[in-house]
């Protein structure tokens, strides 16, 4: 779904909402491409997200009541600001800790047995 | 950073307008992107014309055609009423639809009332405890079915959207289930072709795959259910002959 140069899709699909929720909990408000640009550079370039993907999850948090929008005219361009709302934020961290407690289950199935018996 | 000009933005709306990527297809928002992607590559050294290129092929026309559809499908059907609201007193006007829509006096095209199928097919196997052809033994039947040639078309039976698609399953094969509102649903299967997408906003009579065969049936059929409520009712109640 997004174009990402380390990881395999599936790893990241169920993340991106986690992903935009985190970043947009942590900054005031953000337009579309300016999103796509800082997680480019916060994942030093191995999680470039597209406009394919970006946008439907935008949009669905936006309807689910856990993002606002602002626009603005810009010359002859409208741009959209996304902030998060309350209930936005305590998704944010819902998710955050959902998603670390994943990492440490899965570490636990994947890490090597060392408890042998020879 | 560069900022393009007004004529610059100009000269990106008229072209995609040509390449038939319309307002239809293109919103401000996604213009925005595609004017800032532009202003990227030209930070890097490249003129307008070439910058314009590079992004339009990193997006890709084709993906550019459906990004709007995709969208649109992202949100949930029931939320598009509360997208309308913009003040308190329409938030409660939302809300007396939405209760009055769950509550059963909604759209009569939400309900199921015609044939998921062309007229010429008939029932072949009716609701209710029936003798199964291939098991050969009593089995409750949870839905009709419907003789067809494979690949006839199968409609939907009321407006709704796609909530669930299914491929291969033992008992039903490949098959698929319609959210009406809050009481009903309706299920398609023994499918051959599936038209729609899960998400799909689909309307009464719109055609959303093609008639197939399950592994235990004798021969290609559709298999329709009717849910009220989570209850399997006798589609049979519902649409005339």
């Amino acid at each position: 779904m997004y174009i990402c140069i380390m990881y395999s899709k599936e790893l990241l699909k169920g993340t991106l909402q986690t992903i935009i929720l985190k970043l947009l909990s942590e900054n005031e408000k953000m337009y579309g491409y300016e999103i796509t640009q800082r997680v480019k550079e916060m994942s030093e370039g191995k999680v470039q997200i597209t406009e394919g993907a970006l946008y439907p999850t935008l949009h669905k948090l936006e309807a689910e009541g856990l993002l606002i929008t602002e626009t603005m005219n810009i010359g002859k361009r409208v741009r959209k600001y996304y902030s998060i709302t309350s209930q936005g934020s305590e998704k944010a961290t819902s998710k955050v800790n959902e998603f670390a407690e994943f990492v440490k289950t899965m570490q636990l199935l994947l890490s090597p047995n060392l408890n042998t018996n020879l | 950073m560069n900022h393009l000009s007004e004529k610059q933005v100009e000269k990106i709306t008229e072209d995609l307008k040509m390449k038939g990527l319309t307002q239809k297809h293109i919103n401000s928002e996604i213009l925005d992107h595609v004017c800032c992607a532009i202003e990227y590559e030209m930070e890097n050294e490249k003129k307008f014309e070439e910058a314009y290129q590079i992004v339009l092929n990193s997006f890709g026309e084709e993906a550019l055609q459906t990004l709007q559809q995709d969208i649109v499908r992202a949100i949930p059907r029931k939320f598009s009423v509360f997208k309308k609201v913009t003040t308190g007193f329409t938030t409660a006007a939302a809300c007396l639809c939405v209760f009055m829509m769950f509550a059963g006096d909604g759209n009569a095209q939400e309900k199921p009332t015609i044939k998921p199928v062309e007229a010429t097919c008939v029932v072949s196997s009716d609701f209710g405890k029936r003798f199964h052809p291939t098991y050969k033994e009593m089995r409750f039947h949870t839905g009709i079915d419907f003789k067809a040639k494979k690949g006839a078309p199968v409609f939907a039976t009321a407006d709704g959207y796609v909530e669930k698609i299914v491929y291969n399953h033992a008992g039903y094969g490949n098959y698929l289930i319609i959210k009406h509102n809050e009481e009903y649903l309706t299920l398609y299967s023994s499918l051959d072709e599936i038209d729609v997408q899960q998400g799909q906003e689909v309307k009464q009579g719109e055609t959303i795959a093609s008639v197939g065969k399950t592994p235990a049936s004798t021969g290609t059929h559709l298999h329709y259910e009717i849910m009220k409520n989570g209850e399997k009712v006798n589609p049979k109640d519902y649409f005339k002959e």
